[in-house]
């Protein structure tokens, strides 16, 4: 027995779906049929696909639909990129073209986020459990604000580099690389600066240095490698 | 004290992140490849040496 689904899942899906086909119609799609290679062409199909089976799994299996309408998808995506090579440049010969692919992936990104509607007041969902309203645990430092805002500055300048690296396959690593490493800054900036205020909760110290010491040792070890390397150059 | 001093440990070390990851893009952009790499390398590393000072294994998260 099938169930048509509610006017809600429908609107849901078409505010995921929407978005994602405008976004592989204009950055993915176009490259991979303007070009003969038949690789990108699967890529590209298979990156359709995985967005429609996302928008399908949606309700049913939330963390499969996840996995294939964002994961999936622009693994897809960027593996057709890659297929395409030089073909690449289609989709800078002119401004404008970018520019609307760029507008189709924010759109995208917003589709798949969840916002709390209009008029709805969470303490008032039935399965909320009344009490006492909650009180902070700690105070934030006054540098929380100081340090988040440094690291959402430094990650703008970093996109903004991004744009500044010329050759296409460079340019294009550049551009995965900057999202990755925002994505990472912005969410350890927000762990680090919320912790300056935070110690109760915090372990002794000298746990919290063992825990770091792997990831220490790489560092210094990195930095000695760097400066014997600018000894010998 | 100590405590302290581990907080601004893993604010530097955010701070030498975010200046290695801009160091390394803007270093693909002056065809700097193998430089570009290695300020990558250094910005990962310590991004997770700043996290890392906060979670310890097995302890609270």
């Amino acid at each position: 027995m099938s169930i048509a689904p509610s006017p809600e899942l429908r609107s849901l899906r078409a505010n995921m779906l929407l978005p994602g086909v405008y976004a592989w119609f204009s950055t993915v799609a176009y490259p991979a049929f303007a070009t003969s290679s038949l690789l990108a062409r699967t890529f590209a199909v298979l990156s359709a696909c995985a967005l429609v089976a996302g928008a399908w799994f949606l309700r049913s299996r939330p963390v499969v639909g996840r996995a294939f309408g964002v994961y999936a998808f622009i693994g897809f995506a960027l593996a057709t990129w890659v297929s395409v090579g030089s073909g690449l440049q289609l989709l800078g010969a002119s401004p404008v073209r970018p520019a609307v692919g760029a507008l189709g992936w924010l759109l995208f990104a917003f589709g798949w986020g969840y916002l709390r509607q209009r008029g709805n007041v969470p303490e008032q969902d039935p399965r909320a459990i009344p009490g006492p309203p909650l009180v902070p645990r700690a105070e934030l430092s006054p540098l929380t604000s100081l340090v988040f805002a440094l690291s959402l500055l430094g990650s703008l300048g970093i996109l903004a580099l991004a744009w500044r690296v010329e050759r296409p396959a460079q340019a294009l690593l550049a551009h995965a690389v900057a999202a990755a490493a925002v994505v990472w800054l912005m969410s350890a900036s927000a762990r680090v600066s919320t912790s300056l205020g935070e110690k109760k909760t915090l372990p002794s110290s000298r746990r919290r240095l063992n825990a770091a010491a792997r990831a220490l040792s790489g560092l210094i070890l990195a930095f000695a490698v760097g400066s014997v390397w600018i000894l010998l150059r | 004290m100590t405590g302290r001093l581990i907080d601004v440990l893993s604010v530097v070390l955010l701070l030498v992140a975010l200046l290695a990851f801009a160091g390394g893009i803007y270093s693909l952009g002056i065809a700097k490849d193998v430089q570009a790499l290695y300020l990558l390398i250094i910005g990962a590393l310590a991004l997770r040496s700043a996290t890392d000072l906060l979670r310890p294994a097995g302890g609270v998260r």
